[in-house]
Formats: C-alpha cells, sequence, structure tokens
C-alpha cells in the first residue's frame, strides 16, 4: 500500500540546512492500522506529509497505492489526493459557513466523485457512521470538539480513499472522546481503509497494528515493533 | 447548487459589510482608471487639435536677414503650401529690482494675416502699437507683470528700453513659458527697429563672439557698408568684435569712441546714430 524508499526531507533554514526526515526506509499494507510516535520536531508530520502528497522528499521515492506520487506534477497530485487520502487535522479545520453535511459533501463536490443527486444521501451516512448523524445541519461552531473530529472524520472518507491519514486526532479532545475517536479508526482499518495517524498520545498501543517511533528524523529500530493482533 | 458556491455566497453574506466596501472599492477603482484613460484620450486628442489649428510650420529656416523676396524664392517650390517671415530676438526682460528673465521677442509683420504657427489674442490690445508688447499668456507668471505695465527689456548690446505690455495671446506652439523659465513676447516691426535691431533691413545687433556669429556679422556688414571681405574683417576688429559700431564706423568714417558716443545717445540704435553724425 505504502513504500518508501530511501526518503531524505531537508529543509533550508536562515540557520542552515535542518533534516526533517534521514533515509527513511517504510512499507505499510494495506489495511494496516499504524501508529507514528515521536516528540515535536521529531518529523511525524513531515513524514505524514509526505504520504499526502502534500510536500515532496528532497530524495527518496514514495510510492502509495501503486502511484509513485514524488514523480507527480502538482495539478496531477492534488488530483490524486482528493481521490486517495483522507486527511484528519489536529484542529478539524471544518469551514465554519458551511453545516455538518456540507462540510463532508465539499470534497465530493471538487472531486465529482459521486452522482451529484447521491452525494447529500452518502454524505448523511458517512455522519451516520461516526455516530453525528444527529447534527447534519448544525455549524460547526455548534458542536463540541468530538463532535467537530466525528465530523472530520466523516469528510476525509467522503470520497472513499483507500489511505486515511490524521496529524494528532486527539490531540484537542479529553480522554473519553479521544479513545471514542481512536475506537473509530481502528472500525476504518477493520473494514480494509489504511490509517496511519501521528500522535504522541502514548495509549495508542491497544488500538494499533504497528507502531513505528520516530527519533530525529530516523525510525528508531529497536521500539519499533509490532503488535500482534 | 454545490457545495463550493453555497460556501461562496453564504461568505460573502456572512462579511456583507466588507463585501460591500470591496465592491465599491473595486468600483470606484475601475471607474477612476476609466476616468483617467479617457481624460487621457480627450487631453491628447484636444491638444493635437488646438496644435494643428494654428497652422504649425513644418520647418523653420534661420536666415540672416530676411525679404519679401527670398520669401517668394521660397515659395516657388511647389512642395511649400505657405511661407511666412518672421523676426525671432534673445534678450532680457526686468522681473524685478534686480531680477532678469530670457525673453524672446517674436517679431510680427501684419498682425491681420497670420497664417503659419498662429497666435490667439486674448486679452487686450491685438495688434500691439509701437513700443508695446503683447506677452504669451503663461509669461505674466514668469515675467510677474500684468496688462498695462511699462516692462524694461535689455538688448544683446545692453541697452535698456521701456516696452509697455498691452495684452496676452496664447501662442500653442510654443514650449510652456513656466517650464522653459523664458518670457515670449510679440511685437510689430516698428517696436523692432526703435530698439535697434535692424539696419536697413537686417537685424544688425550682432555680437561677433564665436566663428558663426563672426562670419555673419562679416556678411552683414560686407552688404551694409558695401566693402569686401578684408576690409570688412579689420573693421570688425577695430570696433572690437561689435558689429553695430562697426557698421557706424564703416559707414560714417568716424572713430571708435566717436561711434560709441553716437549710439549711446540713439539708444543703440544703428541708423539714428548714423543720421546724428552724417548732420
Amino acid at each position: 500500500m505504502i513504500n518508501l524508499k530511501a526518503v531524505s526531507k531537508t529543509y533550508e533554514t536562515p540557520a542552515g540546512k535542518f533534516a526533517a526526515l534521514k533515509n527513511i526506509d517504510l512499507e505499510i499494507r494495506s489495511g494496516e492500522f499504524v501508529g507514528v510516535v515521536g516528540k515535536s520536531g521529531s518529523g511525524k508530520s513531515t513524514l505524514l506529509n509526505m504520504l499526502a502528497g502534500i510536500d515532496r522528499p528532497s530524495s527518496g521515492a514514495v510510492a502509495v497505492a501503486g502511484t509513485e506520487i514524488h514523480a507527480l506534477p502538482e495539478n496531477k497530485l492534488a488530483v490524486w489526493r482528493g481521490r486517495n487520502v483522507g486527511f484528519v487535522f489536529q484542529f478539524f479545520q471544518l469551514l465554519p459557513t458551511l453545516t455538518a453535511v456540507e462540510n463532508v459533501m465539499l470534497p465530493m463536490d471538487f472531486c465529482k466523485t459521486f452522482p451529484l443527486r447521491e452525494r447529500r444521501k452518502r454524505a448523511l451516512a458517512l455522519l451516520e457512521r461516526v455516530e453525528v448523524g444527529a447534527h447534519a445541519d448544525k455549524l460547526p461552531a455548534t458542536l463540541s470538539g468530538g463532535e467537530q473530529q466525528r465530523v472530520a472524520i466523516a469528510r476525509a472518507l467522503a470520497n472513499d480513499p483507500p489511505l486515511v491519514l490524521a496529524d494528532e486526532p486527539t490531540g484537542n479532545l479529553d480522554s473519553v472522546t479521544a479513545t471514542s475517536i481512536l475506537d473509530l479508526f481502528r472500525r476504518m482499518a477493520n473494514q480494509g481503509t489504511t490509517v496511519v495517524i501521528a500522535t504522541h498520545e502514548a495509549d495508542i498501543a491497544r488500538v494499533i497494528d504497528r507502531r513505528i517511533e520516530i527519533w530525529d528524523g530516523q525510525i528508531h529500530p529497536k521500539i519499533t515493533q509490532m503488535f500482534s493482533r | 447548487m454545490t457545495v463550493p458556491w453555497r460556501k461562496a455566497i453564504r461568505d460573502f453574506w456572512h462579511e456583507r459589510a466588507r463585501t460591500v466596501l470591496v465592491v465599491l472599492a473595486i468600483a470606484l477603482g475601475i471607474s477612476a482608471f476609466a476616468a483617467v484613460m479617457s481624460s487621457y484620450a480627450i487631453l491628447t486628442r484636444e491638444l493635437d487639435l488646438g496644435y494643428l489649428a494654428t497652422n504649425p510650420a513644418s520647418a523653420v529656416l534661420r536666415l540672416d536677414s530676411i525679404d519679401d523676396e527670398t520669401v517668394k524664392a521660397i515659395l516657388q517650390n511647389p512642395e511649400v503650401s505657405d511661407a511666412e517671415p518672421r523676426r525671432t530676438i534673445r534678450g532680457q526682460i526686468k522681473a524685478g529690482p534686480v531680477q532678469w528673465r530670457n525673453l524672446m521677442l517674436f517679431v510680427v509683420q501684419d498682425y491681420g494675416n497670420i497664417r503659419v504657427s498662429t497666435l490667439v489674442p486674448e486679452r487686450g490690445a491685438w495688434p500691439p502699437a509701437n513700443g508695446e508688447i503683447l506677452i504669451e499668456r503663461d509669461a505674466f507668471q514668469v515675467a510677474k507683470a500684468n496688462i498695462g505695465d511699462a516692462v524694461t527689456v535689455k538688448t544683446v548690446n545692453g541697452v535698456e528700453q521701456p516696452l509697455v505690455i498691452s495684452g496676452s495671446v496664447h501662442d500653442v506652439g510654443q514650449a510652456q513659458a513656466r517650464m522653459e523659465n523664458i518670457v515670449y513676447g510679440y511685437i510689430n516691426l516698428a517696436t523692432l527697429v526703435q530698439l535697434g535691431y535692424v539696419t536697413g533691413n537686417r537685424m544688425t545687433n550682432v555680437q561677433t563672439r564665436n566663428t558663426k556669429l563672426r562670419a555673419r556679422g562679416l556678411r552683414i556688414l560686407m552688404a551694409e557698408a558695401g566693402i569686401d571681405e578684408e576690409r570688412a574683417n579689420i573693421g570688425i576688429d577695430l570696433a572690437g568684435g561689435d558689429l553695430p559700431l562697426a557698421i557706424v564706423m564703416a559707414k560714417t568714417g568716424c572713430e571708435l569712441n566717436e561711434a560709441k558716443q553716437a549710439l549711446n545717445s540713439s539708444s543703440g540704435v544703428v541708423t539714428k546714430a548714423i543720421e546724428a553724425l552724417q548732420k
């Protein structure tokens, strides 16, 4: 599903070159639920951006769902991203002037993945699936943090992507809500979606298939473990 | 309606005060731009029209002297539709107790029949009488004078003479007087003679300061006094390079000092000085 070969990312800063990722090799199977763990600044977000095609590697190859995305031009990359990747953010990033259901319909409108008439029906079904169907016609500001993140997850699933990425999806939620959100990701993985989340939540071992620890831009070999489920 | 449209409309409505302001600002900007462009178009068109309405000269020939014969000869050329003689003199005009401004005097023979590079009378007298001067409307500020004022003009040999400003004209063909810091003045032929610029039919007020001016001075002296080049050279040297002095000396046979005195008492008018000496 995901195959990274010798991926490095270097940023030019006023203080000199900064290596955010150093020679990363990584393989993630279809339907796997992977947790990327590490301290702030360790390179978690850079790795996720690499998988989403938001950022490009300085060197190395990134293949996701059979596409060599590091080689795609920007416009084709945007189309590919819309259909293949769902992204969940720490601060939800819902559009404030759109209702919950409209926020979920938006990716379908942009990518034209489903016929116009089916879009609202599908959006409502997705909201039901993440248990916020009752709030479909409310504006994000009237929802709680957990509800907003559920809407954001429904939006990430709108185009039925094979890969869902989440950057600190529970970072802004209380622990009870965080647990239920992580369960939601677990269920998505069980249904065949590949899920990669970046977190510094220690308590994710319960739900994930594999834990990848990033230290200083490198995958730490000893702490990266397989969990048998 | 798809969601992106709904979002756009709702965002505009949500920020309606700002939306109205932006729309107004854009409208204002566009109309200001259109106003500038159309004024530019109108100005360009009208300036061209105004300039062309003066029947501007296609070429200006600068000559030592001009007479009707020369003008006729020029008009013989089938490619010349019209030609008009006009004398131009440079001098200075007093604009304050110790301030002098450059003056360009145009001498028009017949104010009733200007056909090339025409002048438009604005206020006051038209045409100027003897001893009067018309000033280009933009040059009043440079001269610091008004219609009815008596002004002092200084000719090249330093003689100061009074003239009365009797009116204003618009001379479209000249560069703006305030930009050039110059006064454009218009006088008639009698005033030019009075200023001492003319002997016979020639502009004799020449200081032979350089080779070109000396050559011109030589030609004028030879023609006026009917002498050859060798004698004319000696004459100009004797007069210290001053052509009016040289003419007076050559025509009357008087000494340098005598000629100077005569010219001083005639305010620099060569003809008068010669008359006085010949009495």
